[in-house]
C-alpha cells in the first residue's frame, strides 16, 4: 500500500480548498467538532477507494457520494470537487499521483501509468478498512455476536463465507417450516384415516379387520397385507385399478333396472307381432322365402301366391326386390337389438337380488339369445322356423309370473325387505370411503417424507458448511486473538493475565475476554467502557494486520483515541510507535491536549490545528505551533479562555508524562 | 464495507474442505456436491429455489 506525502482537497465536504503535507509521517488534525477534520478522512478514502463509508451502509439510502460529498456551493459542478493525493508506494519504491473527481467517483487517474501502481490501488480500493472511525471500534466489541461476525469477516474479506452460511441457513429454515407444515398434513389425513375405520390408533391388524369384514360383505377375498397400491374394492387388492366402481344407491338401481327391464319388453313385444304379421300375410312371407330361403318355398307351393309375386317381380323387380330388402333388413336389425338387449339384462340378472326382484334368473333369458342367435346364422324365414322363433319370444316365464304391471309393487316390497343388496351398496360405499382416505393418506406420507429428506440434507448442508468454516476460521481467529491480547496488555500493564478468545459458532463470533484472572466473559459484561474502546481498537488492528499483513501501509484513525483516559495515553503513542513501526497514522481529535501529547511522545510528527469553520471559507486551519505560540496567539486575540484551557491540559500532560516516564 | 472482495485464498480453502465434508457423507452424491460447489463458486450464494432444484432433483438420500 502507500504512505501519502500531500493532499490536495478542492470544494470537497466542508473544504473549499486545502492542502496538507504529511510526508509520509504520522499526521494530526486536531479541531472542535464541525471544524472539517472528518471531511479531511473523507476526502482520502475518497481519494484512494472512490467510496465514503460514512454515506454509504445502513439507514442512508437517500445519500451518495455523487450527490453528496461535494462542497455545498458546488453541487451543480462535480467536477470541480475533486481531492489528489501524493504518495509513496514501499514496495515499489515509487512515487505516484492519485486524483479522483465527483463528476466520476469510481475512475480514477493516476500516474505513473503502471499495471503495478494499477495492482497497488485496486488493493486500496478492497480494502477500505484503513479509515477507522470510533462507531466502527465500538460496533467490534459492543455488538451482538452475529454483527460482530460480519465486522470480523468483511475485515479479513471472508463477507463470502458469511453470505454462503447465510444462505443455507435460509434455505434450512424454509425446509423447517415446509416440514413442520407436512407433519401438520399427515396428523390431519392420519386422523381422517382413523375416523373412517372408527378405529383408536393405526394398527395393522385393526384396519384389516375393518377392511376384511367390508369386503366379506362384497363376497371378496380376505387380505393380509396393505400396501400404498391396495385397491380395496377389487378381488386380486394388487391389481392396478384401471376403472372406478360405478356405485348406485338402491333406488337408482331399481330405476335403471326397471327401464332396462322395459325396452327388452317393448322390443321383444314388436319382434313377436312382426312375426306374426309375416305368418298372416302369405304373400309376403312366399316372396321372403323365394328370395331367402328357395328350399323353404319348394317344400310349401302356392300358386296363386307364387303367381302373383311373379308377376310383381317381372313387372317391377327392382321395386320388389327393394321392398323384402328392407323389410329383411327391418326384422334381423330388430333381432340384433334385442340380442344385445337381452345380453344386458342377462349380466343384471346374474345380481341375485335384481334377479329376485324381476323374478327371473338369468338362464331363464338365455333360449332366448340362442333362438335369436339361431335365426339370425339361418335367415330361417320357413313357417315352422318363424313359428318357433315367436313362441320362443312370447316368453313362457313372463306369462307365468309377474308381468310390468307387477312390476313397481315387486320393485317396492324389494326395497324393504332386501337387505343384503342395501348392506352390499353400503359396504361398497364405505371401502370408497376408506380408499379415498387411505390414499390421501399414503400421499401425504409419501410428501412428508420427502420434505423429512430435504430437511435432512439441509441441515446436513449448514452442519459441514459450520464445521468446516469454524475450523478454518478457529485458526485465524487464534492468531489475531494473539495479537489483540498482546496489544490490550500493552496498553494496560495492570491486566498481566488478559487473554482474548474469538471463536466461531455457526453465524456467530464471540468474543471473550479475560477479567483479572476471574475467568473469561464477554467483552462487555465486566470491563470499563474506555477498556472496551481500548479493546475495539486492539482488535481492529489484529485484524487489519492479518489482512494487510506487510501492506499496513496506512491507517486513518478519526477521533478514536480521544476516548483513551490520560493514563493509558503515552502507552498506546508507542503501541502505535512501536508496534506499527511502518504504519503511516493519521488521527483525527477533538481534544488538542491529547494532540499536543502525541506529539510530545513522538507519535505525530506534523499536524493541524482547526480553530473553527464557516461554509464559505471552511476550516480556519493553520500549522501547528509549539504550545506556547498558540497560547500567546489566542492571548492576543483577547481569547483568555483557550489560553486558559490550553495551559491547563498542557501542565496536565506534562506532568503525566513526567510522572510516566518517572 | 460492501465494496470489499473475498479473500480468494481462504475462501477457496473453506469451500475445497466443504466439498470434501460432502463428498464423505453418503447422504449426498456426487452430482449433487458438485452442483453445490458449483453455485458456491459464482458470485452470489444459490437461493431457495436453486438448492432445491440441485437437492430434490437427484436421488433419495442414502441414509
Amino acid at each position: 500500500m502507500i504512505h501519502i506525502n500531500r493532499i490536495r482537497i478542492e470544494a470537497f465536504r466542508g473544504i473549499k480548498k486545502l492542502l496538507l503535507e504529511p510526508q509520509g509521517q504520522n499526521f494530526g488534525i486536531c479541531g472542535p467538532n464541525g471544524s472539517g477534520k472528518s471531511a479531511i478522512v473523507d476526502a482520502i478514502e475518497f481519494c484512494l477507494t472512490g467510496q465514503i463509508t460514512r454515506l454509504s451502509g445502513r439507514g442512508r439510502g437517500e445519500i451518495s457520494v455523487e450527490q453528496h460529498a461535494g462542497h455545498i456551493d458546488f453541487k451543480s459542478a462535480p467536477e470541480r470537487s475533486k481531492v489528489k493525493i501524493w504518495a509513496n508506494v514501499p514496495s515499489l519504491q515509487h512515487d505516484i499521483t492519485l486524483s479522483r473527481s465527483l463528476a466520476n467517483p469510481s475512475v480514477y487517474v493516476v500516474t505513473p501509468d503502471l499495471p503495478e501502481v494499477h495492482q497497488i490501488i485496486r488493493q486500496i480500493e478492497n480494502h477500505p478498512e484503513f479509515v477507522l472511525a470510533r462507531r466502527e471500534v465500538e460496533k467490534s466489541i459492543s455488538s451482538v455476536p452475529s454483527e460482530r461476525a460480519n465486522i470480523v469477516q468483511t475485515l479479513l474479506r471472508l463477507q463470502k463465507i458469511g453470505a454462503i452460511r447465510a444462505s443455507f441457513n435460509r434455505y434450512y429454515n424454509s425446509c423447517q417450516s415446509e416440514h413442520f407444515e407436512a407433519k401438520k398434513l399427515l396428523t390431519n389425513a392420519r386422523n381422517e384415516f382413523k375416523d373412517i375405520l372408527k378405529i383408536s390408533e393405526l394398527k395393522k391388524d385393526k384396519i384389516l379387520t375393518v377392511i376384511n369384514q367390508l369386503r366379506e360383505k362384497l363376497t371378496l377375498p380376505s387380505i393380509s397385507r396393505i400396501t400404498s397400491k391396495t385397491f380395496f374394492l377389487a378381488f386380486d387388492t394388487q391389481l392396478p385399478r384401471t376403472t372406478k366402481l360405478k356405485i348406485l344407491d338402491p333406488e337408482t338401481r331399481l330405476k335403471n333396472l326397471h327401464e332396462q327391464f322395459e325396452d327388452f319388453n317393448r322390443i321383444r313385444l314388436t319382434l313377436v307381432m312382426m312375426m306374426e304379421e309375416l305368418l298372416n300375410d302369405k304373400e309376403r312371407l312366399a316372396g321372403m322365402q323365394k328370395r331367402y330361403n328357395p328350399s323353404a318355398q319348394a317344400q310349401q307351393p302356392s300358386a296363386r301366391v307364387s303367381k302373383n309375386t311373379d308377376k310383381k317381380m317381372v313387372d317391377s323387380p327392382s321395386e320388389i326386390d327393394k321392398e323384402f330388402k328392407k323389410y329383411y333388413d327391418e326384422i334381423t336389425s330388430s333381432l340384433a337389438n334385442f340380442r344385445s338387449y337381452c345380453r344386458n339384462l342377462q349380466k343384471q340378472l346374474i345380481n341375485p337380488s335384481n334377479a329376485q326382484t324381476l323374478n327371473v334368473s338369468d338362464t331363464d333369458v338365455k333360449p332366448l339369445v340362442i333362438a335369436v342367435d339361431t335365426f339370425l346364422r339361418r335367415v330361417d324365414f320357413s313357417i315352422s322356423g318363424l313359428s318357433e322363433l315367436r313362441d320362443t319370444l312370447k316368453l313362457k316365464w313372463m306369462t307365468n309370473s309377474q308381468t310390468l304391471a307387477t312390476f313397481n309393487q315387486v320393485e317396492t316390497t324389494h326395497l324393504s325387505l332386501n337387505e343384503t343388496n342395501y348392506e352390499r351398496d353400503l359396504a361398497i360405499s364405505q371401502l370408497t370411503l376408506i380408499q379415498d382416505r387411505f390414499d390421501r393418506y399414503t400421499k401425504v406420507m409419501t410428501f412428508t417424507s420427502n420434505k423429512g429428506d430435504k430437511l435432512k440434507k439441509a441441515e446436513k448442508l449448514l452442519e459441514h458448511f459450520d464445521k468446516v468454516s469454524s475450523a478454518t476460521l478457529e485458526s485465524i481467529y487464534e492468531e489475531v486473538a494473539a495479537d489483540f491480547a498482546d496489544y490490550y496488555k500493552y496498553l494496560n500493564g495492570d491486566e498481566t493475565s488478559f487473554e482474548g478468545k474469538l471463536s466461531s459458532n455457526g453465524g456467530r463470533v464471540d468474543l471473550a475476554v479475560d477479567f483479572h484472572g476471574r475467568g473469561k466473559f464477554p467483552a462487555i459484561a465486566y470491563h470499563s467502557e474506555g477498556h472496551q474502546d481500548s479493546m475495539g481498537l486492539c482488535l481492529f488492528l489484529a485484524l487489519t494486520k492479518y489482512s494487510l499483513k506487510e501492506n499496513f501501509t496506512i491507517a486513518v484513525i478519526d477521533d478514536v483515541v480521544g476516548s483513551v483516559d490520560i493514563s493509558h495515553r503515552n502507552k498506546l503513542c508507542r503501541l502505535l510507535r512501536r508496534k506499527f513501526p511502518n504504519t503511516q497514522f493519521i488521527l483525527t481529535t477533538h481534544d488538542p491536549a491529547w494532540f499536543h501529547y502525541m506529539k510530545t511522545e513522538g507519535l505525530l510528527e506534523d499536524g493541524y490545528i482547526f480553530k473553527n469553520w464557516n461554509v464559505d471559507d471552511g476550516p480556519d486551519n493553520h500549522r501547528e505551533r509549539d504550545i506556547w505560540d498558540a497560547i500567546e496567539a489566542s492571548l492576543k486575540e483577547d481569547d483568555v479562555q483557550t489560553a486558559k484551557t490550553l495551559i491547563r491540559s498542557h501542565l496536565a500532560h506534562i506532568f503525566a508524562f513526567l510522572s510516566d516516564n518517572l | 464495507m460492501s465494496k470489499m472482495m473475498p479473500k480468494p485464498d481462504l475462501v477457496s480453502h473453506i469451500l475445497e474442505t466443504f466439498r470434501d465434508t460432502l463428498l464423505h457423507d453418503e447422504a449426498f452424491d456426487s452430482e449433487e456436491v458438485d452442483a453445490i460447489d458449483r453455485q458456491l463458486r459464482k458470485k452470489y450464494p444459490p437461493g431457495n429455489k436453486k438448492l432445491d432444484e440441485i437437492l430434490t432433483a437427484s436421488k433419495k438420500p442414502k441414509t
